[in-house]
């Protein structure tokens, strides 16, 4: 055989097997792909093959319209229901087509195969493609949350509950949904990402080897751990974004902050402070002694709900603290779900463990008075809603009172009767000069802690006798655990409790909205946080908005006050702490939440404020005083403009104060307009060419000229 | 060899070729095959040395590494600078410092240098990717030639044949430029339209320039070929069909011999993959004893194989053959 003989049959040797072998490992033509849906379903989809199309020589391409049987077979071949049950048709323009095999025809976790006929092919002679190894998950939470689209859920008592996007709806603590309230499937927005095969549990415990205390830690992870997702490298929110124009009303600021020239201040977070460390620190706070980090203030395992930006409803864990109401005193208590009764000596005022006997809840339906002298700092009222207490109407005055709100959204009817708990107040009445005269008790609105898991100690119990209301929930008791009311029928039941006042901040990308009873947002737009990335969608209940929400600044400045206990004046005057005496700004009211004067993260000159709510960004507008802006500017012009605008705002009194004002200019933001400035031709600032404006930070200002 | 003979074999190999891709096209084995033609050959590397910087300047929160030279350089983000050691460690110096102007940082990311030695530094919260000489000296910010093409948030940043590789980790792209700045490639979707990517951290490449996407918000890596096109999802799962087992993957590199690397940072371990996606090997684990890992992120291996791992809680970067 001559040489070029055979090289010719190797050669075509080897193309007979490239030409098979491409064959063999082509890719499944018809697009065969089963995945596994979150619920249980599984989603079959395939494509058209080219054979299939037609026409796209002469303009797009097209295909006929072919239905296509999937068969299901169980591991060990057989057909599950019948060869023709499962059939699709492509889509004439894209070529594909699907299929959905509910859940419950495969058991989860076995493994079945799928196989593609055409269902012209009725004796599916000619298999044309086929995926093994298929498998579904369980869906494990049935149809659980999904706070993208509005729903409903059947609770454990049959109820029928209604969800909104913003997670409205949900009635236990931490708004995670009834049954399985820490799971979690990918679609959701909770905290992380949650699966049943889950390993992200080991991104912060150690079962065996952790350094840091009961909760299995890795010594100092936390601020780390937080920060490697919240730093700006995913999509999650930026602790630490850099200073811009929608951050000066935002209520975190942020960490990022430049120390040199800008005198930042920063809530240190990263765990080298104890708690104790905090300015107007109560000793007997239930973890004072613990590392100061971002799981002092949030949740990391998520409160639930974007809304409250995953803060702890139960911070320094007081909701185990039982009250006592007098120094050294034993009490008595009813310890959370074991409904164990316990007896201690542990005295701690600022306790947020109440327990009611029957003649501690008052009944206003049964000749109860609400009591004009303190008592308790929280106690328990029953009363009958009327028409008028449960309609709210954002854009009116008038029926702005926070009862309205919660009742409302809660979906109490007129005529049901309420229990819920108030809280005393000194600030609550005012002689004709406006002089206060007396304390009283209103209504709280805070959150009753509900702990179905280790370690059962914040709980809260309504009872009727021995039988607990709460667990499972009665059904004629809708209990409103984040907003602590409970209404219904069996309301009339209720003789005794045990409740564990927790906090519910509900925050948007608005200060105003904590403070300002006139601020109405704008619905229509999405809330975005300081780094453009959207919060809330801007639809869905209107009042749960950017508007003003009740209570919320109030619920804020006890939040800041779980660390900082002195600084919260007017639930008791006589606070332990170094400064329990002193004279100070009432900040236990929405009109002086603490956020309304600080930052929560952190601050600098860039994201501070004068007297006349300027900041760096309005004053470096084109056409302000410090313009780096304009065009026609000289690149020196703009440096210095923004070392000037810089220096402006540079806080003198540098500290760890996380303040929104420079210097102390965040006295006449609220106090210019007082008499004693208006009109006074020596409150022009000569920088600025501003006289002083009078009116209410974050609102419109109105300049005061000179006499 | 009689002519016979010859086509007697000839024959033989032909039938049973037919006969063998027949087998394997018919009862559909075609995965199992390419199971068995692309075992990657080797384990995990092994551990050389840690590089710490001295006592003096230790290193914050280092979030990527490259190689320049001979030359290890560090992004020591929390310090707002860049620190360069040679591959024993030793820290020959280092640029950069907080603020927003030229040569400066607030949030020094991705790393990578060009065939001339310049240093390319992605920075996330400034939007601007600065050039520096391989000394440190700034020369200029990374033009692009169409202003649309910015990044929001420059994150993952690689350069391969003069080309430049970043993710817009906000913008939730990865767009491919030439030095000069005009873009070749976006990339911004996996399997279909509405499957976009999400806060890409980081890009690399193989021997055939395929392209792989370390989808961080996502939990998966996106393969493409070197044209762009989708090939496949690798994030844990079977065939990448399942909820992913990644949580959130970060830096990314393809070893010599083709398996590729990736960080996953929050379960602090390194996985490898062979070229179909399959997991060979990891190794690392939550810790500060040697081998292990604090918050890993950036990944890079070098062209003799050589991997550095920057460990953003224990502070050091891992050098490994």
């Amino acid at each position: 055989m001559s040489k070029i003989k055979l090289s010719f049959s190797l050669l075509i040797t080897i193309l007979l097997v490239g030409i098979l072998s491409t064959a063999a490992f082509a890719k499944d033509p018809y697009g065969l792909k089963p995945v596994s849906q979150g619920d249980g379903n599984l989603l079959v989809t395939f494509t058209g093959n080219t054979a299939d199309s037609v026409d796209y020589n002469s303009g797009p391409k097209t295909y006929n319209a072919i239905s296509f049987d999937v068969v299901l077979k169980d591991s060990t071949g057989n057909i599950v229901g019948t060869s023709t049950q499962y059939n699709g048709t492509i889509d004439t323009t894209t070529g594909s087509g699907s299929v959905t095999i509910p859940a419950g025809v495969m058991t989860p976790g076995d493994l079945y195969s799928v196989e593609l006929y055409k269902t012209a092919d009725s004796t599916h002679a000619t298999l044309l493609s086929k995926a093994t190894n298929v498998v579904v998950l369980n869906p494990h939470n049935g149809a659980m949350l999904n706070t993208n689209t509005p729903t409903t859920k059947v609770d454990a008592n049959g109820n029928t509950i209604s969800i909104d996007q913003n997670g409205n709806g949900l009635k236990n603590s931490n708004l995670t949904g009834y049954g399985n309230p820490r799971k979690n499937r990918s679609s959701q927005k909770i905290h992380g990402f949650y699966q049943n095969n889950t390993n992200s549990c080991a991104s912060c415990h150690q079962t065996h080897t952790a350094a840091n205390g009961e909760s299995l830690l890795f010594k100092d992870g936390v601020y780390s751990t937080c920060s490697a997702c919240h730093d700006g490298t995913t999509g999650a929110y930026n602790n630490f974004a850099p200073v811009s124009t929608s951050m000066t009303s935002s209520i975190d600021g942020t960490f990022n902050v430049q120390t040199a020239g800008h005198n930042g201040s920063l809530h240190e977070a990263d765990g080298s402070l104890q708690i104790s460390a905090a300015p107007g620190g109560n000793k007997d706070g239930g973890q004072y002694n613990q590392e100061f980090d971002c799981a002092s203030c949030h949740a990391p395992h998520g409160a639930g709900s974007n809304l409250e930006n995953n803060l702890n409803t139960d911070p320094m864990g007081w909701g185990s603290v039982p009250y006592a109401a007098a120094s050294g005193q034993s009490i008595t208590y009813t310890k959370g779900h074991s409904q164990a009764t316990i007896t201690t000596t542990i005295d701690n005022k600022n306790g947020k463990l109440f327990t009611y006997g029957a003649s501690d809840i008052i009944d206003l339906n049964n000749g109860g008075t609400i009591p004009t002298t303190e008592t308790f700092p929280y106690i328990l009222v029953k009363t009958t809603a009327t028409q008028d207490n449960v309609v709210y109407n954002s854009t009116s005055s008038t029926t702005k009172a926070a009862f309205n709100y919660f009742w409302n959204r809660a979906g109490v009817t007129a005529g049901s009767l309420v229990i819920q708990t108030y809280r005393w107040t000194d600030d609550v009445t005012y002689d004709s000069n406006g002089k206060q005269t007396g304390g009283g008790y209103v209504p709280d609105y805070s959150l009753w802690n509900r702990e179905l898991g280790y370690p059962y100690v914040a709980n809260t119990v309504l009872k009727n006798g021995n039988t607990d209301l709460t667990s499972p929930v009665d059904p004629n008791l809708h209990v409103v655990w984040r907003d602590a009311f409970a209404w219904g029928s069996d309301v009339a039941t209720i003789s005794t409790a045990v409740v564990s006042i927790g906090i519910d901040v509900e925050t948007t990308g608005n200060i105003q909205s904590l403070y300002d009873s006139t601020y109405v947002g704008d619905i229509t737009k999405p809330v975005k946080d300081a780094n453009g990335n959207q919060l809330y969608d801007g639809y869905g209940n209107p009042e749960y908005q950017n508007a003003f929400i009740p209570d919320s600044g109030t619920e804020m400045s006890k939040y800041c006050a779980s660390c900082h206990v002195d600084y919260a004046s007017v639930t008791r005057t006589d606070v332990t702490g170094v400064y329990s005496q002193a004279h100070r700004h009432a900040t236990l009211q929405d009109k002086l939440t603490c956020v309304r004067c600080h930052y929560a993260h952190g601050s600098e000159a860039q994201i501070l404020h004068d007297a006349n709510d300027n900041t760096y960004f309005t004053l470096t507008a084109a056409g302000q005083v410090f313009d780096n802006q304009t065009g026609t500017l000289t690149d020196t012009q703009k440096t210095t403009n923004t070392n000037n605008a810089i220096s402006y705002f540079t806080d003198p009194n540098p500290s760890s104060a996380l303040k929104r004002y420079t210097g102390m200019s965040v006295c006449y933001s609220c106090h210019g307009k007082g008499e004693q400035f208006v009109g006074n031709p020596n409150n022009y600032d000569t920088t600025t060419s501003q006289f002083l404006m009078g009116g209410d930070p974050g609102t419109t200002r109105n300049v005061i000229t000179g006499k | 060899m009689k002519k016979k003979t010859v086509y007697i074999w000839m024959g033989t190999f032909v039938a049973l070729s037919v006969a063998l891709f027949a087998v394997i096209y018919y009862f559909h084995l075609q995965n199992d095959a390419i199971k068995i033609a692309s075992n990657v050959k080797g384990g995990p590397p092994t551990l050389s040395n840690y590089i710490q910087g001295d006592m003096s300047n230790p290193l914050d929160k280092p979030m990527d590494v490259t190689k320049i030279g001979q030359y290890v350089y560090v992004t020591d983000t929390n310090h707002k600078q860049v620190q360069v050691f040679d591959p024993s460690g030793t820290p020959i110096f280092k640029f950069g410092k907080q603020g927003t102007g030229q040569g400066e940082f607030q949030f020094p990311y991705g790393i990578a240098g060009d065939k001339d030695g310049n240093v390319y530094v992605a920075d996330l919260y400034n939007d601007k990717i600065s050039i520096f000489t391989e000394k440190g000296k700034f020369i200029k910010y990374f033009n692009f030639a169409n202003k649309a093409d910015t990044p929001k948030s420059p994150g993952g940043l690689r350069i391969y044949s003069n080309k430049l590789y970043v993710t817009d980790i906000q913008g939730n792209r990865v767009m491919i430029f030439d030095l000069k700045g005009k873009k070749l490639l976006e990339l911004t979707t996996a399997t279909a339209k509405d499957d976009t990517l999400n806060a890409p951290n980081a890009v690399t490449i193989d021997s055939d320039n395929n392209i792989y996407v370390s989808d961080t918000g996502n939990q998966r890596i996106v393969c493409y070929d070197k044209t762009g096109k989708f090939t496949r999802i690798i994030n844990g799962s079977i065939g990448g069909t399942g909820d992913s087992k990644f949580v959130n993957p970060r830096g990314i590199g393809v070893e010599p011999n083709g398996t590729l690397l990736m960080v996953d940072n929050m379960t602090h371990y390194v996985y490898g993959f062979d070229k179909n996606g399959k997991q060979v090997f990891q190794f690392g684990g939550l810790g500060s004893d040697k081998g292990q890992f604090y918050l890993p992120n950036g990944l890079y291996v070098d062209s003799n194989g050589q991997i550095l791992i920057t460990d953003t809680v224990n502070e050091r970067v891992d050098l490994y053959y």
